[in-house]
């Protein structure tokens, strides 16, 4: 596999929100706002690349037996980096995003890149993957919350795009909508792959499962 | 679907019923109630009705086109749903709100789980809950019924009961329709000769209806206003959305459970539902949550009751349930 | 036994390299982000009380007292050039959907009620939430005085000095931010004639 299809993997083939369904809990909590969407997404490809990296270079160091333990000490380490980082220099980031920054820690994706990539991959190769499913991530929480904005509030990142006399769907930036956004997201990316590979004339693959969090 | 069933060798007992003739009774039936509400509440009424059905006929159109799905329209199931919509909002909603909510109701509800018997919520109804969180202050601004001279109604009788707010109609005015709410709510008169139609028809049984009623009946007793067991239960029952959710919501095939047991107790359950959000939870009115809550429990009822396969070793207690 | 032992030291190392990273960090940011709290605190404090300078919180032993079971969390006195001014309260009460925290300023000279912020709540969206809009908050400068319990009218209503017009539809919010206006000046009046201030 080439360092592209590296990246384009986590981007697109295995988006892990959309195609994964991993991490779900930050997905449909954090995407009331676009920005908070950018924000999320941001931090967590940052704790991603870090934590891939690290655990690619400690992969002959670190036993088999203790290696989750491991993992998760270093996972959370990062996130608590982030977090004192947004605090003191993006104060209005931190208090959007709250709850769900600690909750990184416990991000599927996370966990789920260090056993299945990082702990098997070079430095290099895991700087890319975290790179590319940080980026499907957050192109998907970037997807999700700017279509809830705009429906739900009738702003992109806070800017109105509707008249006046526009009363915005305000369910859609509250919980039942973002399970309806996100299924309809999902169900879009099935439909477009499904297409792409009828074109190839491949036979239908088989639909991917995944643990949610 | 996939159909398992296979068809036996001739001669076959063919229905004169069709999903198309059933759908024409409902209309039927929704007629005196749809007069009544424009008599009322004049030519708005009429407006959200057109909207709501034109909308939600022109949804499935265009959806099936895109789709290339089977042309549906002319079984009337989405001019069912449409009207069914308009007669749940109050005459006040702007024309573009019933559109959207009668496409949400077609494509998010029905079209997208595979259409016609496919959804598991009731299309109409979850579009009413869409509406209810996305514009909670239009959808909850009502207008007083004709010949009142005021436009705008101070509150509705389930507020005005609950909360003490404005003046709770007589058992007379509900009866024929002098209080405020939705179009579909005004007349308990013309939803009775609805109800009288489906039957005449045998379009509906009364087994649903009927739990629904009992359960209802027996919660609005039990939390009455000064304690327990002093609830006005007549009032419960001719206000707000009750008999309409009734006649036409909880009798819907789709979305409740295949066996007469099963429909008793999602009766029961609904009713319980509808009155402790009447009685206790944050809304006036309960019915669209009920019966929507219900409607996502059907799958369970359904498999904790089976029916014995036909031919199938006996079980003498569940014999009723083959009706 | 090596094998066994290896683990656990790989473990503690990485537990004692990251632990140390965390407290590079944490010296890094600790005081930005203790300056940023407190600038915030204080900003929000001067937006209901503009004309003062200076904040110092009052003990709360010397008022607890004097209101017993108030909605009150934190009494501040605002002071200007050295005189005091007014109060400013962080105050917490029952909203529709949980609590709602405030900060509410009372002037000392008319104990009339200086401005209202609502810090955080959980109010139902487009109904309840409408609290934090300043066409709401606005209703609330200048209302009060010696003696005064605010009440709440109808959307709609003509609101005299007395009272407070609702949000439509969000009359238990809107009666949120009353209480916790009037349990301001409640504990104001009593801090005057209480004469425990300078």
């Amino acid at each position: 596999m080439t360092l592209f299809r590296t990246l384009r993997n986590g981007i697109i083939d295995e988006n892990p929100t959309l195609r994964l369904v991993l991490g779900t809990c930050p997905t449909l909590a954090v995407t009331t706002a676009a920005i908070n969407g950018v924000g999320m997404g941001l931090a967590t490809t940052f704790v991603l690349i870090c934590s891939n990296v690290l655990i690619s270079l400690l992969r002959r160091i670190i036993p088999e037996k203790v290696r989750i333990p491991a993992y998760v000490v270093i996972i959370a380490g990062f996130v608590t980096v982030v977090q004192l980082l947004l605090e003191a220099y993006v104060p209005a980031l931190h208090q959007a995003l709250g709850l769900y920054i600690p909750l990184i820690v416990v991000n599927c994706i996370i966990l789920g890149r260090a056993e299945a990539f990082a702990s098997k991959n070079t430095v290099l190769y895991s700087a890319v993957d975290g790179l590319g499913m940080g980026l499907g991530f957050t192109l998907a929480l970037i997807a999700m919350s700017s279509l809830r904005e705009i429906v739900g509030a009738g702003t992109i990142f806070g800017v109105a795009i509707f008249g006046q006399n526009w009363h915005p769907m305000l369910m859609a930036a509250l919980p039942p909508g973002g399970f309806l956004t996100y299924g309809l997201l999902i169900g879009l990316m099935n439909k477009l792959q499904l297409v792409k590979v009828n074109l190839k004339t491949h036979p239908a693959p088989a639909l991917e499962e995944g643990g949610a969090q | 679907m996939e159909l398992f069933l296979t068809a036996g060798s001739s001669p076959h007992i063919k229905a004169p019923d069709t999903t198309q003739t059933i759908m024409r009774d409902v209309l039927i039936a929704l007629l005196p109630t749809s007069v009544a509400g424009i008599i009322f509440f004049g030519l708005r009424a009429l407006m959200v009705i057109a909207v709501s059905v034109i909308a939600a006929v022109v949804t499935e159109f265009v959806y099936t086109r895109l789709m290339k799905l089977p042309m549906t329209i002319m079984d009337l199931s989405a001019a069912v749903t449409g009207l069914l919509l308009a007669l749940s909002l109050s005459p006040l909603v702007p024309w573009w709100m019933a559109a959207i909510g009668a496409v949400f109701a077609i494509v998010v509800a029905k079209m997208i789980f595979g259409g016609l018997g496919q959804n598991f919520v009731n299309p109409a109804l979850a579009a009413r809950a869409m509406m209810l969180a996305s514009w909670p202050s239009q959808m909850a601004t009502f207008m007083n019924p004709r010949p009142a001279t005021d436009l705008v109604a101070s509150a509705t009788p389930l507020p005005a009961f609950r909360y003490g707010a404005g003046e709770v109609p007589t058992l007379f005015e509900s009866l024929i329709g002098r209080s405020s709410g939705s179009i579909g709510e005004v007349s308990v008169i013309a939803l009775l000769i609805g109800l009288a139609w489906l039957l005449y028809r045998r379009i509906i049984t009364l087994d649903t209806p009927l739990a629904y009623l009992v359960s209802f009946a027996f919660f609005a007793w039990l939390w009455g206003q000064d304690g327990l067991f002093t609830g006005n239960v007549l009032f419960h029952v001719l206000n707000g959305g009750f008999l309409m959710a009734a006649i036409f919501m909880v009798s819907d095939y789709t979305t409740t459970p295949m066996t007469r047991l099963g429909r008793i107790i999602f009766g029961a359950g609904a009713g319980f539902l509808t009155m402790a959000i009447r009685a206790v939870g944050g809304y006036p009115e309960g019915v669209t949550y009920a019966i929507l809550i219900m409607n996502c429990c059907v799958p369970l009822i359904d498999r904790a009751i089976v029916p014995p396969a036909f031919g199938g070793p006996k079980r003498r207690r569940k014999e009723a349930d083959h009706a | 036994m090596r094998e066994q032992l290896r683990p656990t030291i790989v473990l503690l190392l990485i537990c004692l390299a990251m632990t140390f990273a965390l407290v590079l960090v944490n010296e890094a940011t600790v005081d930005v982000i203790a300056a940023r709290q407190a600038a915030d605190a204080s900003a929000k404090r001067l937006e209901v009380m503009p004309q003062a300078d200076e904040f110092t919180e009052l003990e709360p032993a010397d008022w607890q007292s004097l209101v017993p079971d108030s909605a009150v969390t934190a009494a501040y006195l605002a002071t200007a050039d050295g005189a005091a001014v007014g109060y400013v309260y962080d105050v917490t009460v029952d909203g529709y959907g949980g609590d709602v925290s405030l900060i509410v300023a009372v002037q000392k000279d008319d104990l009339t009620l200086s401005g209202v912020r609502v810090l955080s709540h959980e109010e139902t969206a487009g109904l309840g939430a409408k609290i934090v809009e300043p066409g709401f908050l606005d209703r609330f400068a200048g209302k009060g005085g010696p003696a005064t319990v605010l009440n709440v009218i109808r959307s709609g209503g003509e609101a005299d000095s007395d009272s407070i017009e609702a949000i439509a539809s969000a009359t238990i919010s809107s009666r949120a931010v009353v209480n916790a206006a009037n349990a301001a000046l409640e504990l104001s009046e009593a801090l005057e004639k209480g004469g425990t201030t300078p």
